[in-house]
């Protein structure tokens, strides 16, 4: 099967005062449809830049990126979740999370609908009516989703969606995000800081690292879904993906 | 290179160019009040989140004028609204200048009430004028507060 996501060789450097900078380089990487990748790694290896890159938000200085989602008229390929909600102050809830679907071809009664389902899928939908500043961090994470679900993308990009989050609420988010998953069968790519998370969550975790960023491993993590996050399974594996982390190159 | 110069400075040169009429009145509250906004505006959408307006990339806005529209507007409107507010009382102070300056209305009788020394008259057009100011400004601020109800 050909791959969704295709990464070949892309760099992306900026210049700034006549001084140049690597963020990512010679980055290789091919991701099916339907897995879960989470991509893991130190902080300013370029892993948001890579979502950024994939996402088309920049266009990168090398290589190539290809993505071969569904262009049908009704849906956007690729969707972004962001670690900050990021929700406009200015809407309310449902119109928030209609906001991508606000294209000419999607007609009002559609959005409606579509709105409607993606807050039901988050757990949100007796909230349309609130104002952001009106949720919880953890509601507002969750709008964020919806937002990004309602475009129908082939493809969700999320930049540590839940590092900000106390730690009841991220595994309850976690957990959300894990059935939304099976029962959408989107390509996920995940950043995260968190091993466990990573294991918990992903098919398969990518390790960035170094300056500029570079693939160093990609480990599969192969248990059953659904995962149960006290097992003595994930447990062994996220200490096997420690050690896998702890001896890739220069990390 | 204009901006330095006070609005109220202007007055000969309306009374040149307009006579003494409303249009005359009408330049001077203009000039008065396009600066005030017009920083404000600036400094306002220059303070606009641009993880905000990454939003609406991401969401396929990437138009200058989708962004325009969806994000930065709206994110600037506390601001904007804020230097109208202020341009609201300059104007104010202008049309009562440029009355007194000779232009028909509250200032001007104001005047001829104190050029015959009845200041119980003149203190009643003061009064008319504040109360006034006060009504447009509650008006404004009404308006103003429906506009931005999504802040907490």
């Amino acid at each position: 099967m050909e791959a969704i996501i295709k990464l070949d060789q892309v760099g992306l450097s900026f210049e700034r005062d006549g001084q140049r900078t690597d963020v990512l380089q010679d980055f290789s990487l091919q991701v099916p449809a339907g897995r879960f990748v989470a991509i893991i790694g130190p902080s300013g290896v370029g892993k948001s830049t890579l979502l950024r890159v994939i996402a088309g938000l920049l266009p990168p200085t090398a290589g190539q990126v290809t993505i071969n989602a569904r262009r049908d008229r009704d849906r956007l390929p690729v969707a972004l979740v962001f670690q900050d909600a990021r929700l406009l102050p200015w809407r309310k809830v449902a119109s928030n999370v209609g906001f991508g679907l606000e294209h000419a071809q999607f007609k009002a009664a559609e959005r409606r609908e579509r709105v409607e389902a993606a807050l039901t899928l988050v757990g949100l939908s007796g909230y349309s009516a609130r104002y952001p500043h009106e949720l919880s961090g953890g509601q507002r994470q969750r709008v964020a989703l919806a937002r990004a679900l309602a475009v129908d993308p082939d493809i969700l990009l999320m930049d540590e969606p839940f590092a900000a989050l106390d730690a009841i609420t991220r595994e309850s988010l976690q957990g959300e995000l894990a059935r939304i998953h099976a029962a959408t069968g989107k390509t996920v790519l995940f950043v995260t800081h968190s091993i466990d998370e990573a294991v918990y969550l992903a098919d398969e975790v990518v390790a960035i690292t170094g300056k500029p960023g570079r693939l160093a491993v990609r480990v599969a993590i192969a248990a059953e879904r659904p995962r149960n996050r006290n097992s003595a399974e994930i447990a062994d594996l996220a200490g096997r993906l420690r050690v896998e982390l702890l001896d890739a190159p220069s990390a | 290179m204009l901006r330095p110069i006070p609005g109220l400075a202007w007055v000969p040169f309306a009374i040149l160019w307009f006579g003494i009429d409303a249009t005359a009145a009408i330049f001077i509250i203009g000039i008065g009040v396009f600066w005030i906004s017009y920083f404000a505006a600036h400094g306002a959408v220059r303070a606009v989140d641009r993880d905000l307006i990454e939003v609406a990339e991401a969401f396929g806005f990437r138009r200058p004028d989708q962004k325009l529209v969806k994000v930065i507007l709206p994110a600037a409107a506390p601001g904007i609204l804020a230097g109208l507010r202020t341009a609201l009382g300059q104007a104010w102070m202008a049309v009562v200048a440029s009355e007194i300056f000779g232009v028909p209305g509250l200032g001007q009788r104001m005047m001829q009430a104190a050029n015959l020394l009845a200041s119980d008259i003149v203190v009643i057009y003061m009064a008319t004028m504040a109360a006034l100011y006060g009504l447009f400004d509650t008006g404004f601020v009404a308006l103003q507060s429906w506009l931005l109800r999504w802040k907490r």
